[in-house]
């Protein structure tokens, strides 16, 4: 696997003889070893769940959060290299505040996806600084536009989804996610059916103890992001 | 502020607005048009009525429009009245210690909940979202008397048409720089009426 790129894929701005960029695709990997991390969209909002692996038990439960808040409205999930994914976040939240000193109003998710998408890629044009190890999706939810989720990996695609999934066990979440009936399920009902995902695929031998943190942002939440409350678990 | 003069007004009245603005444009004393255009639309329902320095007026409606059309490109929805204000407001404060000498007033009903609305803003873009009128231009006083004179909630668009054009005819009767005819747009989720008004020309 490493003898493939030799050469050509020392710098981001170099690419092979068969047309692939390999730092990006390394960035690539590099989130894939991140445990695992999934979005589910629903009629009537959007769930993350995210299985926060314990790397010590000396290690603060709250610490090390995935799931972050980006304006009222959005929610994000990170996977890959955490530092690499503050910046984005920062950035993101930026972006956020911007457009809201402009227009006095929330960015609207598919713009604030461009955004993040294009910065991201970037990052992937020049040979002085490295793509980001971290993909991101991002959610909103409003009453005229309904759930919307958006994913971005370090090669700065970004694409709508019903449901993905990132990480570790991206595959093992995939296949699982496609069981769901997305377009009759409400988000109450599709924070259990996520948990349960979660719960699935992680893998007991590898990684022992492990940490869920959810998200939603839907009606019943009134187009905020938050953490579920306890209640609903 | 005084170089070119100008009157303009927005009132709200039952699921409609009415903007109206005078025609004049002159140089001081001299009136040199009197078929200037100050009331611009940026969207279907949405218009934005400037008064001050003429060449402000223009050029600050040219850049107003360049951000509502970018905006309709990116989200595919246009403005609506409520965050073009904060456009408005944002345009203006860029130039906060060398302004636009131009005082803009906008008026419209929003597309997709159908509530009219009015707003103003100074100069560098305080804004101020009355919901009865809202005045700018050289004879602001004889506006606003006339305003809270003629105005009532919950007037119906031919009544409210009446009223608009009843103040802003009094009101640049009393002023020299304004005057030499009047537009009025009423506003509603259906449509907009544009008529021109026959006043003195003097």
């Amino acid at each position: 696997m490493s003898s493939l790129g030799t050469g050509y894929d020392l710098s981001a701005s170099q690419f092979s003889p068969d047309g692939r960029v390999f730092q990006v695709e390394y960035a690539i990997k590099a989130v894939e070893n991140s445990s695992t991390a999934i979005g589910l969209r629903c009629k009537d909002g959007v769930v993350f769940g995210v299985e926060k692996l314990v790397q010590s038990k000396l290690h603060q439960s709250s610490a090390n959060r995935r799931i972050f808040h980006i304006d009222r409205h959005i929610g994000m999930v990170v996977s890959g290299l955490l530092p690499d994914a503050r910046k984005v976040l920062d950035f993101a939240r930026g972006e956020a505040q911007a457009y809201r000193r402009k227009f006095d109003d929330g960015i609207p998710l598919k713009l604030l996806a461009e955004r993040v998408a294009l910065t991201m890629h970037g990052y992937t044009l020049y040979s002085h600084v490295r793509p980001f190890g971290c993909s991101v999706i991002l959610s909103a939810y409003s009453e005229h536009t309904g759930p919307e989720m958006y994913m971005v990996d370090p090669s700065g695609v970004s694409w709508g989804y019903h449901g993905c999934a990132m990480g570790k066990a991206k595959q093992q979440a995939k296949t699982e996610l496609e069981k769901v009936k997305l377009s009759s399920i409400t988000c109450e009902q599709l924070v259990k059916e996520v948990a349960k995902i979660i719960y699935v695929v992680h893998d007991e031998v590898k990684d022992r103890d492990f940490l869920l943190e959810l998200s939603w942002v839907c009606a019943a939440s009134s187009g905020r992001h938050e953490l579920v409350p306890q209640k609903v678990y | 502020m005084e170089m070119n003069g100008s009157a303009v007004v927005a009132m709200v009245g039952k699921d409609c607005v009415a903007i109206a603005a005078d025609r004049r444009f002159g140089v001081q004393a001299q009136t040199v048009s009197c078929d200037f255009q100050k009331i611009f639309p940026m969207g279907d329902r949405v218009f934005v009525g400037l008064t001050g320095l003429a060449t402000d007026i223009i050029t600050v409606s040219q850049r107003l429009k360049f951000r509502s059309n970018i905006y309709k490109l990116k989200e595919h929805r246009e403005l609506s009245p409520k965050t073009l204000t904060a456009v408005i407001s944002n345009l203006l404060y860029e130039r906060r210690f060398g302004p636009y000498f131009c005082e803009p007033i906008v008026a419209g009903v929003d597309s997709t909940t159908g509530k009219p609305y009015i707003s103003g803003c100074d100069l560098i873009g305080c804004p101020v979202e009355p919901a009865d009128f809202v005045v700018a231009g050289t004879s602001t006083d004889q506006l606003f008397g006339m305003c809270e004179a003629v105005w009532k909630p919950d007037l119906a668009p031919e009544e409210l048409f009446e009223t608009i054009s009843q103040a802003i005819l009094s009101a640049v009767d009393r002023d020299a720089l304004a005057g030499w005819g009047a537009i009025v747009h009423i506003i509603e989720k259906d449509g907009v009426t544009t008529r021109t008004l026959k006043g003195r020309m003097d």
